[in-house]
């Protein structure tokens, strides 16, 4: 069992004891690894940095975290009018690299390089461009080389049925 | 950070880097920090007890790139005092520049890709919000954001 005892009002920090009375600080965002700290470390940011106290029991750190991730304040807006420019862009890049090693991250990558190429300052930046537009080359490659090793399985199978 | 105590409630400031500095091998070294930090208003006191010997050795018209140097080609060791606020609201208008690691910024451009390409409402959570302010804010000019690996 995990004991959730505070959290920050952006989420992005957390505090938790673990079942041997160990308590850690995470932090959600990125790759970070968790520290031991003290009890007073966590009261401290309570009473100094508007922590707030949680104290709740998990079964397991996701579902701590997933705690923390529904307590945060959000905001509606339409899709359509959410802002992109080039510091967001190139980050977008980085992450969409990683979109390419996953089967259900990868059809994003087009529709998400079309979208970030319709901002005029995106698309005026000559090296965000060019990554974009690779990045998209890319993933419709590595689809016609799934295509491909489809279409040979299948006739393989045909052979191997004597259908061919 | 031009101003950072508007709410009354003074800022505290490290040596650069406190993650490294105080918790080296994932504990944290609370006495070490509390006998390090200092208010605010003692940043000067901050920085000469951090750069007091180097400052000898250079003239005084290049003392403050001991603390905010830009060029990386320098062997001298240099980088920002740490600023921790208290107060999560801090006016853009009042922040010089901004520092992220990168693996915190594209966590945070992951889920915000993935508001992007919805269509009608979609929900944003509060880092996503900011991050996007800040990045708007570096594109116009109006602070620096510099992403760290």
């Amino acid at each position: 069992m995990i004991e959730l005892l505070a959290m920050s009002p952006s989420g992005e920090v957390y505090f938790t004891r673990d079942r041997h009375g160990v308590i850690w600080r995470h932090r959600r965002l990125g790759r970070h690894a968790s520290i031991q700290v003290s009890e007073a470390t966590v009261d401290w940011t309570v009473s100094h940095h508007g922590y707030d106290r949680c104290d709740r029991t998990f079964s397991n750190l996701v579902d701590a975290e997933a705690h923390v991730v529904s307590r945060l304040p959000t905001t509606t807006v339409m899709a359509e009018d959410l802002p992109v420019n080039v510091p967001i862009a190139r980050s977008a890049v980085r992450v969409m690299e990683r979109w390419l090693d996953s089967a259900t991250d990868a059809p994003l990558i087009v529709p998400t390089a079309n979208r970030l190429l319709k901002e005029d300052a995106v698309s005026a930046d000559t090296v965000l461009r060019k990554a974009l537009l690779a990045l998209s080359l890319g993933d419709q490659l590595s689809a016609l080389g799934r295509l491909e090793d489809s279409v040979d399985a299948r006739a393989e199978a045909k052979l191997i049925l004597g259908e061919g | 950070m031009h101003r950072p105590i508007d709410s009354g409630r003074p800022a505290i400031v490290l040596p650069h880097n406190s993650a490294a500095a105080y918790a080296p091998a994932g504990t944290l070294d609370e006495s070490g920090l509390c006998q390090d930090a200092a208010c605010w208003t003692d940043r000067a006191a901050l920085a000469t007890a951090i750069r007091g010997s180097d400052s000898a050795a250079v003239p005084d018209t290049r003392w403050a790139e001991l603390l905010a140097r830009e060029d990386p080609a320098s062997t001298v060791p240099s980088d920002l005092i740490e600023v921790v606020l208290r107060d999560g609201q801090v006016p853009i208008a009042n922040v010089h520049a901004v520092r992220v690691s990168e693996s915190d910024f594209d966590a945070i451009t992951d889920a915000y890709l993935r508001s992007l390409l919805k269509t009608g409402a979609t929900v944003l959570s509060v880092d996503q919000v900011l991050l996007v302010q800040i990045a708007e804010a570096d594109q116009n000019g109006a602070l620096r954001l510099e992403v760290v690996r």
